[in-house]
């Protein structure tokens, strides 16, 4: 085997699994369109994508403005949790990491839990509606982000401001749990159902907002590819090379949070598909170039809560099963195989 | 003509500045290295000879005192820039999973690339010749977490001169890799510096360090000397590393030995002298000390060849005892100790 052989390999099999991956996306994008608790004939389908005009108002009102919604959202929230995990595995050079140890979803459930259980709670009639707890969630979220932020700013030492995100976490979380306390039933049941996820309820001008946010999110992981395969061999090459390794740092606090902020804002608190579909990606394509990883993931992570959802809508059946318990059932054994493969915990 | 200095440290106070424990600080360093120099800090553990390079490195932030790198104060230097000037190689290996060789040593060429460069045909060439030079080629497209130390260490060499910078800083390159690799190592870098890189390195492998290196920048307790390993020997300042242990540099073979009491003598003759010279080791490595046979009141010992054998003897005028090898011999003396 000779050594330009081997690249050459490499380069086409990384071209063929993006090819596959493609393929597997629209297969999945459309399967999630077609299959339902209402059957929707094909032909009215066929219609739907070429644009044309469909016949039957029934079907069209689930295809428009129900099933594509679920659809762009399930895609939307798996490339952003997918890339936003795969740079915190990077920037704190731990496998395990994810889009949520920097503590934005108990920040996102801490704006929630405010908004639905906090106001009732005072007797404050409120109206609940998704959009305000998307913008709770967002906001909380979105909190947590400058204090992480203004904690990256002063302190330099990574594993200090993981330790901070993960007590931040933890503080939201126990002020949440005083709220649940007090809260009466409807309303702890309509908190506890946000917490488990649903891709369904972002519809009209939220699916533009949740888009516009995870496209600058996406966005930036692109351009800090580079400075990731930099701050992928640990701080001491960064800053041999003269990477400004507390700017790049700061800048992929503020994609992931975006990314992983409006996700839960939007969805609510999706677990274990950011952990589990970079790896997966890893693997496949072998690699720890993020000019590849990243693109690769963000196709993985939309395949895989695509996936997720068409399970979790039990096609034919009336019932919908919560998203996050789905997506934590695929990507726990992804995580235990990680965990098992990498005894030592040494690099990414 | 004089030649300028590429790096040129005067006064510098080195350490972390968090407390008024002002003892704990290293003396003021000063100290200069030319192109193609190749210098070993030498010190003991935990005097400071990663901060020191750190510093050096701008990795980390010094309390007073000057580095003029190329003439020019470092910390004006854009960072960019200094990149090319120096890189530092760390002394923790490398550990990256999913990587090849290639693909790392290709990241060292960031600073000339910038966040959207991609790698040229120029960059391609630098680096295979980067790799060549470390002689991995075979191994380029091997990942990273499947080398051995020492070609790891030669990945990190190659990395560093993929970086192709005038000085490379390395902290102890020699540290986790077997004897043979070790030589190759420094026989490496001494190669680098003979092309005009000025080397610096630290480490804690002195026998090494006295044979191969130009200079030797021993950092003791009290503050850093430099000078010409032999130099340092002969002034006997080299010595001062071992002050209150129990080590001590021999003169007549460049070696550090381990001071034993010796609280016998005991003579010792043999048919030539590489077996005398191996005796002796064994002798003394017990405690005793030797002299020749025939000033010897006490034991003799006699290494002679019979019948195409080694044979060792032991008299005490009264009996003798022959032994087929060494390690009979010291065994036997272990429990007839006098």
């Amino acid at each position: 085997m000779t050594p330009k052989g081997s690249k050459n390999i490499g380069k086409n099999r990384i071209v063929t699994l993006f090819i596959g991956l493609f393929g597997l996306f629209i297969l999945f994008a459309i399967l999630d369109l077609l299959l339902g608790s209402v059957k929707i004939p094909f032909i009215h389908f066929i219609d739907f994508i070429l644009g044309n005009d469909i016949k039957d108002p029934v079907a069209r009102q689930i295809l428009v403005n129900f099933r594509l919604p679920k659809t762009i959202a399930a895609v939307l929230a798996g490339s952003a949790l997918a890339v936003s995990g795969l740079q915190m595995q990077t920037i704190f050079r731990n496998p395990l990491a994810g889009p949520y140890v920097l503590g934005i979803s108990s920040g996102a459930s801490l704006g929630v839990a405010l908004v639905v259980l906090g106001l009732s709670a005072f007797s404050i009639p409120i109206w609940v509606s998704q959009l305000s707890i998307a913008t709770a969630a967002l906001i909380g979220s979105m909190l947590v982000l400058l204090l992480i932020l203004a904690v990256s700013v002063r302190i330099k030492d990574i594993l200090t401001i993981l330790i901070m995100g993960m007590m931040f976490g933890s503080a939201a979380s126990a002020v949440v749990s005083i709220l649940q306390y007090f809260s009466n039933e409807s309303v702890l049941r309509s908190f506890v159902i946000w917490t488990m996820g649903s891709l369904g309820s972002v519809t009209g001008i939220q699916i533009w907002f949740f888009s516009l946010l995870t496209f600058l999110g996406l966005s930036m992981a692109i351009i800090l590819a580079r400075p990731l395969n930099v701050i992928f061999l640990g701080e001491n090459y960064a800053r041999n090379l003269g990477l400004n390794v507390g700017l790049v740092r700061f800048l992929v606090f503020l994609s992931t949070s975006l990314l992983a902020g409006a996700t839960t804002a939007f969805c609510g608190p999706i677990g274990f598909i950011g952990i589990a579909v970079p790896h997966v990606v890893k693997m496949l394509f072998k690699t720890s170039n993020h000019t590849i990883l990243i693109p690769a993931s963000v196709i993985a992570g939309a395949v895989v809560l695509l996936i997720c959802d068409i399970i979790s809508q039990l096609p034919g059946a009336n019932y919908t099963l919560p998203i996050n318990s789905i997506a934590a059932l695929m990507g726990i054994p992804v995580v235990i195989y990680v965990v098992i493969k990498n005894k030592r915990f040494s690099g990414v | 003509m004089i030649q300028k200095p590429i790096i040129d440290i005067t006064n510098l106070r080195i350490g972390f500045d968090t407390s008024a424990e002002s003892e704990l600080f290293y003396p003021l360093i000063s100290a200069s290295a030319f192109s193609g120099d190749f210098i070993a800090i030498i010190g003991r553990n935990g005097v400071g000879k990663s901060t020191f390079l750190r510093s050096v490195a701008r990795l980390q932030p010094t309390i007073s005192g000057d580095v003029l790198i190329k003439g020019q104060p470092y910390r004006g230097i854009e960072r960019s820039e200094f990149s090319k000037i120096l890189s530092f190689i760390p002394a923790e290996p490398i550990h990256a999973a999913n990587m090849s060789v290639s693909e790392f040593v290709a990241i060292a060429r960031y600073p000339y690339k910038g966040w959207f460069g991609t790698i040229s045909n120029e960059d391609k060439n630098i680096i295979h010749h980067a790799i060549e030079s470390v002689n991995l080629v075979n191994l380029s497209h091997r990942e990273l977490d499947s080398l051995s130390d020492g070609e790891r260490q030669r990945a990190m060499i190659a990395f560093a001169l993929a970086q192709d910078s005038d000085i490379i800083l390395m902290d102890e390159p020699t540290a986790f890799i077997d004897l043979p690799s070790k030589y190759e190592i420094v026989k490496l870098l001494k190669d680098l510096s003979l092309k005009g890189k000025t080397v610096v390195f630290s480490t804690h492998d002195l026998h090494t360090a006295i044979r191969e290196v130009d200079t030797i920048w021993l950092m003791l307790d009290d503050g850093l000397t430099c000078g010409a390993p032999e130099d340092l020997a002969l002034s006997n300042t080299l010595n001062r590393l071992f002050e209150n242990t129990e080590v001590y540099l021999d003169f007549s073979t460049g070696t550090f030995l381990h001071k034993t009491a010796s609280n016998w003598t005991i003579g010792l003759s043999a048919d030539c002298d590489n077996h005398y010279i191996w005796t002796k080791r064994a002798l003394e490595r017990i405690g005793y000390e030797v002299v020749s046979n025939e000033t010897s009141n006490n034991d003799q010992v006699k290494c002679y060849s019979k019948d195409n054998c080694l044979c060792w003897e032991i008299s005490n005028g009264s009996s003798v005892v022959e032994f087929k090898n060494i390690n009979q011999l010291c065994k036997y003396l272990k429990f007839h100790l006098p």
